[in-house]
């Protein structure tokens, strides 16, 4: 038995010699691998991430010798800018991607407050080229730091049978105001019963749709308070406000509630950013029935506008030993790519904001919006949108805006105190600034 | 001069394994975050203002009302988890059939380990404006044709208390079972032997017994209920208006969604365990007051 204990012993100090060897032979080989190729991480979400794999993908087919290796990691938004804060405020570039998509939102603080853990893009690409209203928030005194993707091109997706039912044709929907939008909303649910807009007033989705169609934001360039005496924000507020009161809203308490008020046809239009066109278009059994539109616009002044943008994103670069690469892959594809763009538009229903990319584009036709070209009426629509520049802040007013209308449409307040209560949110919010 | 027990270092060195965790997990974040509530600013860029961050959350708004709305999820949550517990753990505890006893109190206690964004998730579905539960409350009118569950404060309220005891009852009343349990059953049987009904039992002896249990389990709840987001996260966002947002919400939102302002969110964090620990005093003070007069 003893003996047995002992041969045993040896057998597995053998066991261990030879698993160590192999262990460190693999690792030599690795190691040596690794010393001739680098690795470029790409972080993205929802079908942002699919850009990236498909930008991955286009150029190893170009670049079969690159010598690269790459990453790309889908999460889910919260989760990937939660990584990125929580890196960029440590200062742990390690813990960074090399090349990553977010929302426009978040470019100002990015920058302004970690701006030295990214990569200046001026020298990669001309700005020139893109649709005005995007190069607003990817520059910052005069130097580029994100190449500008997609807009959330402000749109009303619409069902053109609720439509015809109430008597009307798609042509009616062209360039409507609020006031036209109402009326037909309540034809349509005369008609029909079913109610003309889905809305969360707490989300501020319409909200942000309507302030940048008016030409107008929470703070200015400058990040002061933009409320005060702004009676473009006293108009949109009242015009939400109206559209409950005409009854013809399908209220929702967030905004994944839509998907189900869309699946189950409670509402006849959403207004919302061009992103909701691969959600609608989910829903095979309603084929043929959705259109697009101009959002409306507000009434009483010149420069408000059927035309805005809700989110949309671009691509950042660490500055780190691999930035130099990949921006100008990060260029190469995102900026300048036309199979990519003609990819995304096709399949995701992103369209570029490069005018250059827009012109080359190859539409394939798209059964499920009937005989409308959606990606070219957005291309179209994006030559239109209002420029603002959101600043940092945009989230928190949003989060803020958002619940005080709701509480002013059930009738909590009066447009007055609801006007004083954003004001005071927007000074204790940009007075952080 | 007092003299260590017998192996007392043999004592301190299981100990110690312990106690360097919780150190490392508790006492040095809470520490730090204290440290860190001090300084404001953004990002990077702090600047040490000492109590400046506590000042401005006494003006916050949405502070303020996060935190009211964590005391009106505790004036309906802690009192329902506290009969449902009892109840159940009587129940439980009267029970003859010892299978029956195992088998219930492991159906009471699955709702205490489902993962909270499973049920969230569930809830959320079933009170959606289509959903069974809003389509059985407008077939009995208590909900209007284009309203939800969730589409008001008060209904908002009810489902996310309504979730939290429906998920945390279950473990509170094992808890009071075993306190149940321990209560000297000569003295139960005495009573019976005397006429006393099943509900004086319970409220003569039984509850006086198992007092600082009682105590203990409203201590906890209250704590959960300060720290709640999962479900709240989930289901309302806060909503509708801020009629369900909460202080872990804001915290989140501060430090990680917003211009991420660490400091405040530290504040946020520290404020709320001092209310918190404030709570538990009361409960506390209020306990040994009982004794006292008993």
């Amino acid at each position: 038995m003893r003996l047995s204990i002992v041969k045993m012993t040896r057998l597995h100090q053998w066991a261990i010699i030879v698993i160590v060897t192999i262990v460190a032979l693999f690792g030599m080989s690795s190691s040596s691998t690794a010393s001739e190729t680098k690795d470029i991480t790409i972080w993205a979400y929802d079908n942002w991430a699919k850009a990236a794999e498909k930008a991955v993908e286009i150029y190893q087919n170009n670049n079969p010798n690159s010598g690269y290796i790459f990453h790309v990691v889908a999460m889910g938004q919260d989760d990937m800018v939660q990584k990125v804060k929580v890196a960029l405020s440590t200062g742990a570039v390690d813990a960074l991607p090399d090349i990553f998509y977010d929302e426009d939102y978040n470019y100002a603080e990015y920058i302004l407050y970690y701006g030295d853990m990214f990569h200046d893009l001026t020298p990669y690409f001309d700005l020139k080229k893109y649709n005005p209203f995007k190069t607003f928030n990817v520059t910052t005194d005069g130097a580029t730091y994100a190449i500008p993707y997609d807009a959330g091109t402000g749109v009303m997706f619409y069902r053109t049978d609720l439509i015809q039912a109430a008597g009307l044709t798609d042509e009616d929907m062209d360039s409507l105001t609020w006031e036209q939008f109402i009326e037909i909303g309540k034809k349509v649910k005369q008609a029909t019963g079913v109610d003309m807009i889905i809305m969360c007033p707490g989300g501020d989705m319409e909200g942000r749709i309507i302030y940048q169609s008016a030409g107008t934001w929470f703070f200015d360039a400058n990040g002061q308070e933009n409320i005060k005496n702004n009676q473009a924000f006293s108009d949109a507020f009242a015009t939400m406000k109206s559209l409950y009161q005409a009854g013809i809203v399908w209220d929702v308490p967030g905004w994944d509630d839509y998907f189900a008020a869309i699946a189950n046809g409670k509402a006849a239009a959403l207004v919302g950013g061009s992103w909701w066109a691969p959600i609608i278009s989910s829903y095979p059994e309603q084929s043929g029935l959705w259109r697009i539109t101009q959002v409306p616009r507000l009434t009483g002044s010149d420069v408000y506008t059927n035309y805005s943008n809700l989110s949309g994103g671009n691509w950042f670069v660490i500055e780190n030993e691999n930035s130099e690469f990949a921006s100008q892959f990060a260029v190469e594809m995102f900026a300048n790519n036309q199979e990519l763009a003609d990819f995304m538009a096709n399949e995701y229903y992103i369209v570029p904001t490069n005018r250059d990319l827009v012109a080359g584009l190859t539409v394939l036709p798209h059964p499920f919006w009937g005989s409308q070209d959606i990606i070219t009426t957005l291309c179209q629509y994006n030559e239109n949108v209002p420029s603002v520049v959101y600043g940092l802040n945009a989230y928190e007013m949003t989060y803020t805006v958002g619940p005080l209308v709701g509480e002013y449409i059930s009738g909590k307040y009066t447009l007055d105190e609801l006007l004083t209560k954003i004001y005071e949110a927007a000074i204790m919010i940009g007075g952080n600034s | 001069m007092r003299k260590c027990q017998p192996h007392c270092g043999q004592k301190l060195l299981f100990i110690l394994p312990a106690l360097f965790i919780i150190t490392v997990t508790i006492y040095v974040p809470l520490i730090y975050a204290f440290y860190l509530s001090l300084f404001g600013g953004r990002g990077r860029k702090f600047e040490y203002i000492g109590l400046g961050n506590y000042k401005k959350l006494m003006s916050d708004d949405m502070f303020l009302s996060s935190l009211g709305n964590s005391f009106i999820f505790m004036v309906i949550i802690v009192p329902c988890i506290l009969i449902f517990g009892c109840l159940l753990a009587y129940c439980l505890w009267n029970l003859k059939s010892s299978t029956m006893k195992r088998f219930l109190s492991i159906l009471f206690y699955i709702p205490s380990v489902t993962s909270p964004v499973a049920y969230s998730l569930f809830f959320k579905q079933i009170t959606y404006p289509d959903g069974i539960v809003s389509s059985m409350l407008k077939v009995l009118h208590i909900l209007s044709e284009e309203s939800s569950v969730i589409n008001n404060a008060a209904g908002a309220r009810i489902l996310i208390s309504a979730i939290c005891v429906w998920s945390w009852t279950g473990f509170y009343t094992l808890i009071l079972k075993a306190a149940i349990d321990n209560v000297n059953e000569s003295a139960i049987e005495a009573a019976g032997i005397d006429g006393a009904s099943t509900a004086k039992i319970f409220r003569k002896i039984i509850l006086p017994n198992i007092y600082p249990v009682l105590i203990m389990t409203c201590v906890l709840s209250s704590c959960s209920i300060f720290q709640l987001y999962t479900e709240v996260a989930l289901i309302t966002k806060g909503g509708p208006g801020v009629s369900t947002y909460t202080s872990a919400l804001y915290l989140y939102r501060k430090a990680f969604v917003y211009v991420s302002e660490f400091g405040y969110a530290s504040a946020i964090g520290i404020e709320v365990f001092f209310v918190q620990l404030f709570v538990c005093l009361v409960m506390i003070i209020q306990k040994k007051a009982n004794r006292n007069e008993t």
